[in-house]
């Protein structure tokens, strides 16, 4: 008797175990075959009560003349040129430089490289300086992998401000 | 003497230890104007982290857009053990997601996990007190940010990329024993930012904004 009732035990824990094993892949699948699952965007103001809705922002964006301008400067500079020199390279993106205050006050552009390379350099870059409250020029020297360069130019001083390496591929 | 030199060593150790755990650094904040909430299969949460955890939630106050979800049987230790573990505060500062999942608005904050060198990758993520959410669809799940941080201890660090950082957490999930199968690029999270950069408050580039709309999910058994 004893027996009879810890068999139907066993059987009755695997028979659980397989119906819940089967339900955890029944809900994997689902999950599994949909593959552009599109979300429900809400506007916040519909349905967070703490949510204000603030004036329509507007980040700033860089015109076609801008554009042209800004990619002038950056090939022209001596140190880009020294850097892609020897190298296939393409413009992957340009975009916009702006401050917290939506103030457009220059453009960025990354140039990828065919495939990564070591590149030992002082790489310039901008600091803020407390005492002086102005950006000072600074380079960082550091041997790097680099896959695409990041060049920001400074439209009001209308040069290259920062030249710096990004180990990632950003072709999206 | 030694024995005075070693208690106000342990002292001070003990208030730097103190200090640490309660420190955070300060964090600039960033602006989108794609902010959003998301449903997600009945439960809400922002399509952006947060700088601070301030009501109302802000446009001007964001910080990373959500990149990625951690569905199936997610909570959020779990998923920081597929990556590098708990960062630490010296590693990186919190930053917080408001979200819903039926029970009312809550904030939650994390560091996130992150990995080691000149440039580290960096997942933030967000769940509820219990640290995961739930719903029929999705089962137990939670949301991630992602981004790069470049060259942290020096004065021109910058961070961002946060399309490219997805790609990196997608392989390395991929190649773990938790994951099931991972669906890059399959959920639509309505934060497509073009590429552009963002200068702090001083006017330094600190902020690389790049991602396309949608989020990879990681299913996990």
């Amino acid at each position: 008797m004893r027996k009879k009732c810890l068999m139907l035990l066993i059987i009755i824990l695997l028979a659980v175990t397989v119906i819940g094993f089967g339900q955890g892949i029944a809900s994997a699948q689902q999950g599994a075959g949909t593959t552009s699952m599109r979300t429900i965007s809400i506007n916040p103001e519909e349905i967070d009560p703490d949510y204000v809705a603030e004036p329509d922002i507007k980040i700033p964006a860089l015109t076609e003349d801008e554009e042209k301008m800004a990619l002038e400067i950056a090939l022209g500079d001596p140190r880009v040129q020294e850097l892609l020199s020897g190298k296939k390279y393409e413009v992957c993106a340009i975009g916009v430089v702006h401050t917290t205050e939506l103030v457009k006050t220059g453009a960025g552009i990354l140039l990828c490289l065919d495939k990564a390379y070591e590149i030992e350099y002082d790489w310039p870059y901008t600091v803020y300086n407390d005492k002086l409250s102005t950006l000072e020029d600074k380079v960082f020297h550091e041997n790097l992998s680099v896959q695409t360069l990041r060049v920001i130019v400074n439209f009001q001083q209308k040069k290259v401000e920062v030249i710096s390496p990004l180990s990632q591929n950003i072709n999206m | 003497m030694l024995k005075k030199t070693s208690i106000i060593f342990a002292i001070a150790g003990i208030l730097a230890m103190a200090f640490l755990s309660i420190w955070t650094p300060p964090a600039s904040a960033w602006t989108t104007y794609r902010l959003r909430v998301i449903n997600f299969g009945g439960d809400y949460f922002y399509n952006y982290d947060f700088g601070s955890p301030d009501d109302p939630p802000s446009r001007l106050n964001v910080d990373w857009p959500v990149t990625m979800m951690f569905t199936g049987n997610a909570n959020i230790n779990k998923v920081k053990k597929i990556y590098w573990g708990l960062a630490g505060p010296l590693q990186a500062s919190p930053m917080h997601m408001k979200l819903n999942d039926g029970a009312g608005w809550v904030w939650d904050s994390d560091r996130g996990t992150k990995s080691l060198g000149l440039v580290n990758c960096h997942l933030r993520l967000y769940a509820d007190s219990d640290d995961r959410l739930y719903n029929l669809t999705w089962g137990y799940f939670v949301i991630g940010t992602s981004h790069y941080d470049y060259y942290e201890l020096n004065p021109n660090h910058y961070h961002g990329l946060s399309e490219a950082a997805e790609a990196e957490l997608s392989n390395k999930a991929e190649g773990s024993g938790y994951v099931w199968f991972v669906d890059r690029d399959c959920i639509d999270m309505n934060n497509n930012e073009p590429y552009r950069e963002e200068t702090d408050e001083n006017g330094v580039i600190r902020h690389l904004w790049m991602n396309d709309r949608w989020a990879t999910q990681v299913q996990l058994w």
